[in-house]
């Protein structure tokens, strides 16, 4: 019988150093020619065996057929010793699993890519994917708000984002340290949505941040007259297997892992716990 | 189907079948132990008990261990894994019907687009002997859900108690199988006949009963999701889980890492693990997805209810009532002393008017 919870091994090919506490690294399965088939949203569980394993989104774009890379921040036990590692390192790799984003309704459309924090790295595949394409999809606009200026995410790429054809990349954050040059917005990421040019009838918007912060930006979505339905967000619950069997992620009758983690607005408010509630 | 052999047969004594079942499979059955009975394995002219969910945990341990190696691992700059074999075959000696029926919902859980290796490799190849329930224990609801007392499928063999030895149906090319070389007696009308009556009899005795029909329950918890009689409930839950360790259908694990002291082999195994626990859906920083008592105590409880048939398309409880039974939390319900955990008592809850609940004080803790 086969095994699905048998990781297959990856070597790091190389790792960029994105924040003090995010690190993206680029995989290379070690045993086999595989390319790795996904959908941006998606993600794998990595293991380092003897610590333990866990889910994280591939940042790579699916174009880029011959590695894959993960974005991964600094938070405890695992991550940890993720961080350790150096190049030509062995992790453990399995997956893809999950829905990505719905990227074929995204054709032809215009799209808002809304992410707070390490929120960005499920959205970094996707941007890097609409570049490719780029006559696919309409106007893109890009809202990225972090604590501080330190603490953004992929920065060596936005010079090649903005140079791209019809894509706007606009930041905030919420304080800026003393001495530190600073020319973007200050504040939440939703006082972003003002400088938007986009019509919201003819657009999505794909969203993936803190669970506070896809509320407010949701809500601003709606206000601004996006239907809900064209609104995806991606959640994010403790999981151990990504295959609808431990039971961890359940929100409700959902299981994060395989029914998402990217939902619609509407998806979300027929859950329990209010998590994106129009209302306060 | 089976031509040779009639479907049903007239056996004398359990031990005949128990001989020839243990002689092809490891046997596990109902057996008392400590004051309560547990499944253990048994031996030719073992001692069972069987009955009404009898047994204090269901069977599932058997099919998916509380806990096991997942797979062992060997590191040095890359890794080697090995999974464990498992080629032996069981057999489950007088299960009830509702936990076959629970069985059924887990086959559904460890199936689907992600075969669970684990759970399948025991499950293909174990032999099921079910039980009909002839009596019925107090805290049992199984008639509301029609998971018991009969069972009508789903079975190799299947044993009903008659005054003078046992029925025996045949269910599968495989309970056949074991049953060929014993040259039972077929049954005799009469002995069908005493069946459907002890079995009417049992059903007649099981007078505990959902309050609404299980069609109704999704709208139910749907609509009362913010029922104020959660607080006071969830006031009163110890979080110890007792009420989904029992359950027969709870399914929720945990996977760990344990290295050697060389940190160069290890193993990875898969625990059980429980959604009422503080740490169950904890995740870095301590935050925490669930760290209300209340948010658990109504996942558990809608889970089951609800939710599991939305998912899998069966129910999610199978009214053994083992919950009822070791939930250690017994408060006073509508004057009644009542087990915190019982489906029936939190469904009669949910009917309340919420106006009627507001304000209801219990004594109890900080809820966290
Ligand atoms: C679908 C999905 C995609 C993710 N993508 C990324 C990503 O691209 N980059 C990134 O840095 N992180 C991502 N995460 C979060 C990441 O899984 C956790 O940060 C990581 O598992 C923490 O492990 P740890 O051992 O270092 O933390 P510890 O706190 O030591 O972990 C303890 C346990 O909690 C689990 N856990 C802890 N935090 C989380 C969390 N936030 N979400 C889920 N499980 C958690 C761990 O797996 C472990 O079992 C994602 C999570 C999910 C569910
Ligand atoms: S919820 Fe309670 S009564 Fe229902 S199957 Fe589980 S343990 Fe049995
Ligand atoms: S409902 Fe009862 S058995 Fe379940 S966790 Fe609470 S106190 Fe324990």
């Amino acid at each position: 019988m086969e095994n699905p919870y048998i990781v297959e091994p990856a070597a790091i090919t190389s790792i960029r150093q994105e924040t003090d506490e995010t690190k993206t690294y680029t995989l290379k399965f070690v045993e086999r020619e595989r390319t790795l088939q996904f959908t941006p949203g998606q993600f794998n569980m990595i293991s380092l065996l003897g610590v333990g394993e866990g889910a994280f989104s591939i940042t790579s774009s699916p174009l880029q057929k011959d590695d894959f890379e993960h974005t991964i921040r600094l938070v405890g036990n695992l991550t940890r010793a993720i961080d350790r590692l150096a190049q030509g390192d062995i992790v453990g790799v399995r997956g893809p699993y999950g829905t990505g984003w719905p990227i074929d309704s995204a054709k032809g459309k215009d799209i808002f890519i809304i992410a707070g924090g390490v929120g960005l790295a499920p959205l970094r595949g996707l941007i890097n994917l609409i570049i490719e394409r780029r006559n696919d999809f309409g106007v893109v606009e890009i809202m990225y708000g972090s604590r501080k200026p330190d603490e953004l995410v992929f920065t060596s790429e936005y010079d090649k984002w903005r140079a791209a054809p019809n894509i706007s990349l606009f930041l905030t954050v919420d304080e800026v340290p003393e001495g530190f040059e600073w020319t973007h917005g200050r504040g939440v990421v939703t006082n972003l949505l003002g400088l938007s040019k986009i019509d919201p009838a003819n657009a999505l918007a794909f969203v993936c941040g803190p669970e506070i912060m896809m509320r407010f930006v949701a809500r601003s979505l709606t206000i601004r007259g996006l239907a809900e339905e064209n609104i995806f967000v991606s959640l994010e619950r403790r999981m151990e297997c990504g295959m609808a069997k431990c039971g961890r992620c359940m929100l409700g009758r959902a299981y994060i892992c395989t029914d998402g983690p990217v939902f619609s607005y509407p998806e979300v408010r027929s859950l329990p716990q209010n998590l994106l509630a129009a209302s306060f | 189907m089976v031509k040779s052999t009639p479907r049903a047969l007239k056996l004398e004594n359990l031990n005949i079948l128990i001989d020839a079942v243990s002689q092809k499979y490891r046997t596990y059955g109902p057996v008392a132990k400590d004051g309560e009975n547990a499944w253990e394995e048994v031996k030719a002219d073992g001692e069972l008990s069987l009955g009404c969910a009898a047994t204090m945990l269901p069977a599932k341990h058997i099919l998916q261990p509380v806990r096991l190696d997942l797979y062992s691992f060997k590191s040095s700059g890359g890794f080697q894994i090995e999974e464990p074999g498992f080629d032996e075959k069981i057999a489950l000696f007088g299960v009830s019907p509702c936990d076959v029926n629970a069985i059924l919902a887990l086959d559904r859980v460890f199936g689907g687009r992600f075969v669970d290796p684990y759970y399948w490799q025991r499950r293909e190849n174990a032999l099921i002997v079910a039980s009909n329930c002839t009596e019925s224990a107090e805290e049992s609801f199984c008639t509301s859900w029609d998971t018991g007392p009969e069972l009508y499928s789903d079975y190799d063999l299947l044993i009903t108690e008659l005054a003078d030895g046992y029925l025996l149906e045949v269910g599968s090319q495989r309970g056949k199988v074991v049953v060929n070389g014993l040259n039972l007696p077929g049954a005799t009308q009469e002995d069908l006949k005493e069946k459907a009556s002890r079995l009417d009899a049992a059903r007649a005795a099981t007078k505990k009963r959902l309050p609404v029909p299980p069609d109704d329950l999704h709208q139910l918890f749907e609509e009362r999701y913010d029922h104020p009689i959660w607080v006071p409930n969830a006031e009163v839950c110890f979080s110890c889980g007792n009420c989904t360790f029992s359950c027969p259908t709870c399914f929720c694990f945990d996977i760990r890492d344990e290295v050697k002291p060389s940190r160069k082999e290890g193993v990875r195994n898969l625990e059980w693990d429980s959604c009422q626990l503080l740490e169950f859906a904890e995740v870095a920083h301590h935050a925490n997805f669930r760290r209300l008592r209340i948010d658990r105590f109504k996942h558990r409880t809608i889970h089951k209810l609800s939710w599991m048939k939305q998912q899998y398309g069966l129910t999610g409880c199978v009214g053994c009532g083992r919950c009822v039974r070791w939930c250690p939390s017994w408060p006073v319900r509508r004057g009644r002393i009542t087990s915190l955990a019982d489906p029936v008592e939190i469904i009669a809850d949910m009917l309340e008017p919420p106006e009627k609940v507001e304000g209801v004080e219990r004594p109890g803790g900080v809820i966290v």
